[in-house]
């Protein structure tokens, strides 16, 4: 019978390596396989006049707000989200797609008073937070910029709750419960989410589709008047406030006001980059 | 007397002893009543939805995670230290600490087990969860990494050490017979007892420990990167979450062993099985991790109040001076208590098992407190905008919920207590002297090639699994390019540390 030396240490290290080695090749091989076949894909990112890669976004005037609440009743009834009664609100459950925050001052008895109202929407960061934590893809960012939320694939960890600077995200508590008069005034063009999930502002995603639809259909660009008042809340301000639109299109009212000297956006410094821009006389952040 | 040196006790002597009256009402009655209270509790939640629970949305004063979460924290942690403890056993021959080895194991598979548990029941769609996550888990999310490494394959290197260490021993049992003797032999495996088998052993657990080591720093810290990683949350967003979390691991590890070992002192039949030697060590381990920790706290609270932002000093406030005030004062003082009581078994030099047992449960009580300063106070005064302030406590489901889970780890560890010896026999082995008879080539060959191609396999697939999660060169912010990808890593990785036990037993002989 032969003897053979068994496995030492230094074996098992050099199989080790070898093993380390070759995953890695194998890696870099499909990263690089997958690049390609992206490239030769050319990209996909959805165009708008003039080619460029349309990129949604709001400007929200706040000199000319008058704080009435107009858009939240209007996304709220535009999106189906559900009715919160002030035992709800007080108990830290409502569901809001947009808010009306309150920015407080103290007086000189001490008290503090709510001195402006700021309308808030889901900002659509540039770089959401909410996206990056999101363990299942059940938030994502789309070619336009939109940060979406597929509602059937959410698990309901609340990841993205916590992790929103802005706290714009709403998490369904309980199943929503919708009075059967009511019922016949939900928006077919919208889901409605189940208990369990967490939901927000889409920017009226389904009006965006449905306005490039019919500009499809008609053979013509989308045009930036349009757009303006494309969403639920930017069509129910009555001081025309709320402006929607393309930020990629320089000649579009929405970009123009984002180059304004008075637009400044939610807590910039966070490295967030909102896609929602505020315009004051003089910069009052919360 | 080094405990290589000694005989083994009895076999029963080394299992827990039959409970009296008083024994079966504290370690299962009790333990199944709330478990049945936590069944009933979560079907609460299910049936009415999340609402019945103390969580509520962040920004309108309430905190989205919560107890749940704690304890899922909570757990890891346990986990961790426990495979780190009998990892440095094996890995730098901490003979002291052999005989603990068991009780860590079974800790670690039990902790991973719960800290699952504790997650499903926080998600909100836990069954669409049980779906998602293995579907589309992406590796962008620190999810990911708790969701992959710490529940896949912490569990599986749990499994594989129980396994390893726990083979001799069921050898033992099987020959003593017993109606479970099916059971023993499955385990044993044919475990045979030889020189060689015992070298193989040895190697095999070397390896696998010099492995998880590493493995557990980074798992862990992925878990700390939940809440580290979140700029846009003052009161968790920190360089230091991780390895604080870290730390505060190994203190609540390390005190659970210290507590279930004082108790297995008193309450086994064979006596002195664990080295006194081994309270003193860890006591002085907790000294050091309770030291370092309250470092990292007091470097944190600087940090916070010279330099930080007014929404971080809230939530500083909060803590130390607001409303969470009484839970940061009893976790201060509860670890300094310990500390104390540990501080007096190392100034003595003698060891005092009561007293660090007592030390182990303080401690903690702490790290629960802990945890509930880190996970909770962020939510409630941690936000950037005008948002209203709010407070956490969680109510009776929650507790229910967490109560019913601690309880089905107790059950399990005691019935495990009674059926296998919780002190390895290996402890008394000493180090093989006789010569080892080698083998022939084609066992070594056939062995060599199981092993080498289990452990390529595992890596190739770990490697492909991850490649395709995590979208290398493409859009990360994707599905995975193969369904299933997630598992796929997690498959690959397990196989990977499977590779020691194929190494010892395949093929037989």
């Amino acid at each position: 019978m032969r003897i053979v030396q068994t496995t030492t240490r230094r074996s098992v290290l050099s199989i080790l390596l070898s093993g380390l080695a070759a995953a890695t090749t194998l890696v870099r091989r499909a990263g690089a396989g997958l690049r390609a076949r992206v490239a030769s894909n050319g990209g996909d990112g959805p165009v708008g006049a003039g080619g460029r890669t349309r990129r949604w976004g709001m400007a929200i005037d706040l000199d000319v707000c008058s704080g009435c609440g107009a858009c939240v009743v209007a996304c709220r009834s535009e999106n189906n989200v559900p009715i919160s009664g002030p035992g709800d609100a007080c108990d830290g459950a409502a569901l809001e797609w947009m808010s009306l925050i309150p920015r407080h001052q103290e007086s000189e008895s001490g008290s503090t008073l709510p001195v402006e109202l700021l309308p808030t929407p889901c900002f659509h960061c540039e770089n959401p937070p909410c996206v990056k934590v999101c363990p299942v893809n059940a938030t994502y960012q789309n070619e336009e910029g939109l940060v979406a939320q597929i509602w059937d694939r959410c698990i309901g960890c609340r990841y993205c709750t916590v992790a929103c600077p802005y706290s714009r995200r709403s998490f369904n508590w309980t199943e929503p419960e919708w009075p059967e008069t009511y019922r016949n005034f939900l928006n077919p063009d919208v889901a409605l989410r189940p208990e369990g999930v967490v939901e927000k502002c889409t920017f009226c995603a389904h009006r965006i589709r449905r306005v490039k639809e019919v500009a499809a259909l008609e053979e013509r660009e989308v045009v930036p008047e349009e757009l303006e008042k494309l969403t639920a809340c930017a069509e129910a301000c009555p001081a025309d406030a709320i402006i929607f639109g393309d930020l990629n299109d320089a000649a579009s009212r929405v970009a123009r006001m984002t180059r304004s000297p008075r637009a400044w956006r939610m807590h910039e410094e966070l490295g967030t980059q909102p896609k929602v821009s505020y315009l004051t006389r003089d910069r009052r952040e919360l | 007397m080094k405990p290589q040196d000694r005989t083994h006790p009895p076999l029963a002597s080394l299992r827990l002893p039959k409970l009296g009256p008083r024994g079966i009402v504290l370690l299962y009655l009790l333990p199944l009543a709330f478990v049945a209270l936590g069944v009933y509790a979560y079907a609460q939640q299910r049936l009415h939805g999340d609402i019945v629970t103390d969580m509520r949305s962040v920004g309108q004063g309430g905190a989205a995670w919560g107890l749940y979460i704690m304890f899922d924290i909570f757990f890891v942690g346990l986990a961790a230290t426990a495979i780190a403890v009998t990892t440095a056993a094996h890995l730098f021959r901490v003979r002291d600490l052999r005989p603990l080895s068991r009780i860590a194991e079974v800790l670690a598979v039990l902790s991973l087990v719960l800290a699952g548990m504790c997650v499903m029941a926080d998600q909100g769609r836990p069954l669409v969860a049980l779906w998602n996550l293995p579907h589309y888990a992406r590796t962008m999310s620190p999810f990911f990494g708790s969701f992959t490494l710490i529940v896949g394959v912490g569990v599986a290197a749990s499994l594989v050490m129980l396994y390893l260490g726990g083979r001799g021993d069921a050898a033992w049992c099987a020959r003593s017979g017993g109606s479970a003797r099916w059971a023993y032999r499955v385990w044993a495996s044919g475990y045979r007892g030889n020189p060689r088998e015992l070298r193989r052993h040895r190697r095999a657990r070397f390896w696998l420990s010099l492995t998880l080591f590493p493995f557990i720093v980074v798992a862990y810290s992925t878990l700390g990167f939940v809440f580290g990683t979140q700029g846009g949350r003052p009161g968790w967003y920190g360089a230091l979450r991780a390895p604080s979390m870290l730390v505060v691991a190994g203190i609540s590890g390390v005190g659970v062993l210290l507590a279930v070992a004082a108790l297995l002192d008193r309450h086994l039949e064979a006596k002195d099985v664990i080295p006194k030697s081994a309270f003193v060590r860890l006591g002085d381990v907790e000294i050091i991790l309770i030291s370092v920790f309250l470092y990292l706290l007091a470097a944190e609270a600087l940090t916070q109040r010279y330099a930080g932002h007014a929404a971080e000093l809230r939530v500083a406030n909060a803590v130390v001076f607001g409303v969470y005030a009484p839970a940061f004062w009893a976790m201060i003082g509860t670890v300094l208590v310990a500390l104390v009581m540990l501080g007096v078994q190392f100034l003595r030099r003698k060891p005092m098992p009561a007293l660090a047992g007592w030390a182990g449960v303080l401690v903690n009580v702490a790290v629960v407190l802990r945890r509930y300063l880190v996970v909770v106070p962020a939510q409630t005064h941690g936000h950037y905008m005008d948002y209203p302030e709010g407070i956490y406590v969680p109510n009776w489901i929650e507790v229910c919920v967490v109560l019913g889970i601690l309880s089905i780890g107790l059950l399990v560890f005691v019935s495990f207590m009674r059926w296998f010896p919780i002190i390895p026999l290996h402890a008394y082995y000493g180090r093989m002297r006789q010569e080892i008879e080698p083998e022939p080539r084609r066992r070594v060959l056939l062995r060599g090639s199981l092993t080498g191609l289990t452990f390529v396999v595992g890596l190739v697939l770990a490697a492909f699994g991850l490649a395709m999660s995590a979208r290398f060169g493409t859009e990360p912010f994707l599905d995975p390019i193969v369904p299933f990808s997630p598992v796929i890593f997690i498959v690959g990785l397990v196989m990977t540390i499977y590779t020691a036990a194929v190494y010892v037993v395949a093929p037989p002989g």
